[in-house]
């Protein structure tokens, strides 16, 4: 997939920021510090040296002073800090995100030091916070010290964690002189997404069921009700001998053609933007058996199908952020994917699917590999197909609802213009399994951009917006329903099935 | 990304530097109720400004806010001085500062508010912060460049 001009702007933009704070990280002044300084000196210049001015003398030498001092301080801390600072390698730890996980590193608190200050910060993986752990259940005040100490992360994407890169900050409380140094880990962290208030999914059950699905390709089932005229090799059993003693013709009683029906699901977990809810009801819909008794599943990063839990949540995680994404040990920020050059962290398959690259800031890249797992988990049989879907697809533009979804990145002339992405392989997929596909999206709550008068734009920033964006969601829906594609929106936060009027009052809300 | 521990120390000692520099600002051109008053306004200002730079309102729009709290304290100094009853009722003298007084309160506040804005929104705009309160002080005892160290006199008389 190629990436867009703004994408490419965005990334650029990103580069030089990193290199900046690159450089930022190892110049010990800060901004206000050379403002601060340069002041200073032009003061003594200008004021104090030519018009003798004693306040001027004493003011700036007083900040010169203090300039130093901090230097000095923040340089002797982050020294300190270099030769003792380390981080615990080979931690393994399972846990969901949006959950306080302890990484066993301990970060600097120091009371104790007069004018400076430590904060740290996690740069890799990308959107992890410094959270503060839930302790009320630990009773033992040594023990919740301990805990305390430690630091604990909240991680907003699922995905492998293999290290953990933080960017310590030591500074002065005026801000004038500034030091960051980096920590790395090596750790094992697997990330499912959290389930929230998702907890059964009945619906998928029935998806599973499908008892009015028949396929022709069924095995041979049923009473033997058909005739043919007979053919050499045909057992004589199977002869009908009264029609022979009718007619005098030759006729063999054959099985009816089985349109048996489907018991058997399989389900993929499609890779794209805000997929966290959809991977998180792929999760539940897996723990709770909603893919009945008899299952295969798949997932963007992990296109072979697999059939038993521990390796399907595995896939799941896989999906998501990976590991091997990682920054260069240079420090430079950038970012390395896999080996072949490609430019996939995950690349498999025949080369048809699309790859999805997260514009989000996660900065993982996986391939939506539909296709080759259909056919890999359809060679054993017919089966129902359940795919958990984003709900939005790549290359929304949401500027253009009225035109339906377009792929930001394709041309207008070309027939993929309004199909392309995953949408475009699901819709393909579709197209010769009738009836046969179900797809579940999973929202964090649904809301469209409120509608704001002229002053409130001008006075006011645009607020976020609390949930996915309902007409990507909406055009999506369209798209999918006229297809034949049954389509069910599953909300973690509720956990509430969205129907067409929770949508309906969702866009009247807005 | 960043661990959320909040200093409140440095947000204090930020007031009183804000109230410190309003007062040391009024100081050459008023009496001491509007040097009081200027060190109120701005040290409102300057909370004011802290709070609502988290607001989702525009920077241009809080800047302006500033900007007619100023004018709105000229407006009633200039619509005091010239309403008679106001000096009938006070008495000219007591008029007069109390109107100087809402003046300095207004203009002080106002400049405080957008600039604490300004430097919470945007870091670099803290070095107005530094630069303000410098200025503010030296051009207080301006008077005494050039070897003139017996002045201002209202400061070096009592020393002296």
């Amino acid at each position: 997939m190629r990436a867009t001009k703004r994408e490419l702007w965005a990334m650029r933009f990103a580069r030089v920021r990193r290199l900046t704070r690159r450089v930022r990280d190892v110049v010990p002044v800060t901004t206000l510090g050379v403002a601060v300084g340069l002041g200073a000196a032009l003061g003594l210049r200008y004021f104090a040296f030519a018009r003798l001015d004693l306040v001027w003398l004493v003011v700036a030498y007083a900040l010169l002073g203090l300039l130093a001092l901090t230097v000095l301080l923040v340089v002797v801390g982050s020294v300190w800090l270099k030769v003792r600072l380390r981080a615990p390698a080979g931690e393994a730890r399972k846990t969901q995100t949006d959950t306080p996980t302890m990484t066993a590193f301990q970060p600097p608190r120091w009371g104790f030091a007069p004018l400076v200050r430590v904060r740290h910060e996690v740069l890799v993986p990308e959107r992890v916070t410094v959270a503060s752990p839930d302790l009320s259940g630990v009773r033992d005040p040594e023990q919740r010290r301990a805990l305390e100490a430690l630091e604990w992360l909240r991680i907003a994407r699922r995905g492998e964690v293999r290290h953990i890169t933080r960017r310590v900050v030591v500074s002065d409380v005026f801000g004038f002189a500034e030091l960051a140094l980096r920590v790395e880990q090596q750790l094992t962290l697997d990330v499912l997404p959290h389930p929230g208030a998702l907890e059964r999914m009945p619906v998928l059950t029935s998806f599973a069921a499908g008892d009015e699905v028949a396929h022709p390709l069924g095995a041979a089932d049923g009473d033997r009700v058909e005739l043919r005229r007979y053919q050499p090799g045909d057992p004589a059993r199977l002869i009908h001998w009264k029609i022979y003693a009718r007619t005098g013709k030759l006729l063999v009683r054959q099985p009816e053609r089985s349109l048996t029906q489907t018991t058997r699901t399989v389900a993929y977990l499609l890779a794209g933007p805000r997929d966290e809810a959809t991977a998180a009801a792929a999760r539940v819909a897996l723990e709770q058996g909603a893919l009945g008794a008899d299952w295969l599943f798949g997932a963007a990063g992990t296109p072979t199908p697999t059939s038993d839990l521990p390796s399907a949540l595995a896939a799941i995680v896989r999906s998501g952020y990976s590991g091997d994404t990682h920054r260069s040990g240079d420090g430079s920020g950038d970012t390395h994917r896999s080996r072949d050059g490609s430019g996939d962290t995950h690349r498999s398959g025949d080369g048809s699917g699309d790859t999805h690259r997260d514009t989000d800031g996660s900065g993982d890249t996986h391939r939506n590999d539909l296709e080759s797992f259909l056919t890999q988990a359809e060679a054993q049989g017919p089966a129902q197909v359940v795919v958990f879907a984003p709900p939005v697809p790549s290359g929304w533009v949401s500027s253009r609802p009225a035109h339906g979804w377009v792929s930001s990145e394709t041309p207008s002339d070309s027939p993929l213009s309004s199909e392309s992405g995953w949408v475009s392989s699901l819709l393909r997929a579709a197209e010769g399994r009738g009836g046969r596909i179900h797809v579940v999206i999973g929202v964090d709550g649904v809301a469209a951009p409120a509608r704001r008068g002229v002053a409130s734009r001008l006075l006011r920033a645009a607020p976020p917006v609390q949930g996915d964006d309902l007409s990507a969601l909406t055009v999506l829906l369209q798209t999918l329903a006229a297809a034949g594609i049954d389509t069910l929106v599953v909300d973690r936060r509720t956990g509430q099935m969205l129907g067409e009027a929770h949508l309906q009052a969702a866009q009247e809300a807005a | 990304m960043t661990n959320p521990s909040r200093l409140h120390l440095p947000t204090m000692l930020r007031v009183c530097a804000y109230f410190v520099t309003g007062a040391v600002l009024a100081l050459p051109l008023s009496r001491a109720p509007a040097v009081v008053a200027a060190a109120l306004g701005a040290a409102l200002g300057a909370v004011l400004g802290g709070r609502l730079a988290r607001s989702p309102y525009r920077t241009i729009a809080l800047l302006g806010a500033g900007l007619l709290m100023g004018v709105l304290a000229g407006a009633v100094h200039t619509l005091l001085l010239s309403a008679t009853s106001w000096s009938a009722w006070l008495g000219p003298a007591r008029a007069y500062r109390t109107a100087d007084a809402l003046l300095a309160m207004g203009v002080l506040g106002g400049g405080a508010f957008a600039l604490r804005v300004l430097t919470s929104r945007r870091a670099w705009f803290a070095v107005l912060e530094v630069l303000v309160p410098v200025f503010a002080f030296t051009q207080l005892v301006v008077a005494h460049r050039d070897g003139a160290i017996n002045r201002p006199f209202e400061i070096a008389d009592p020393i002296l």
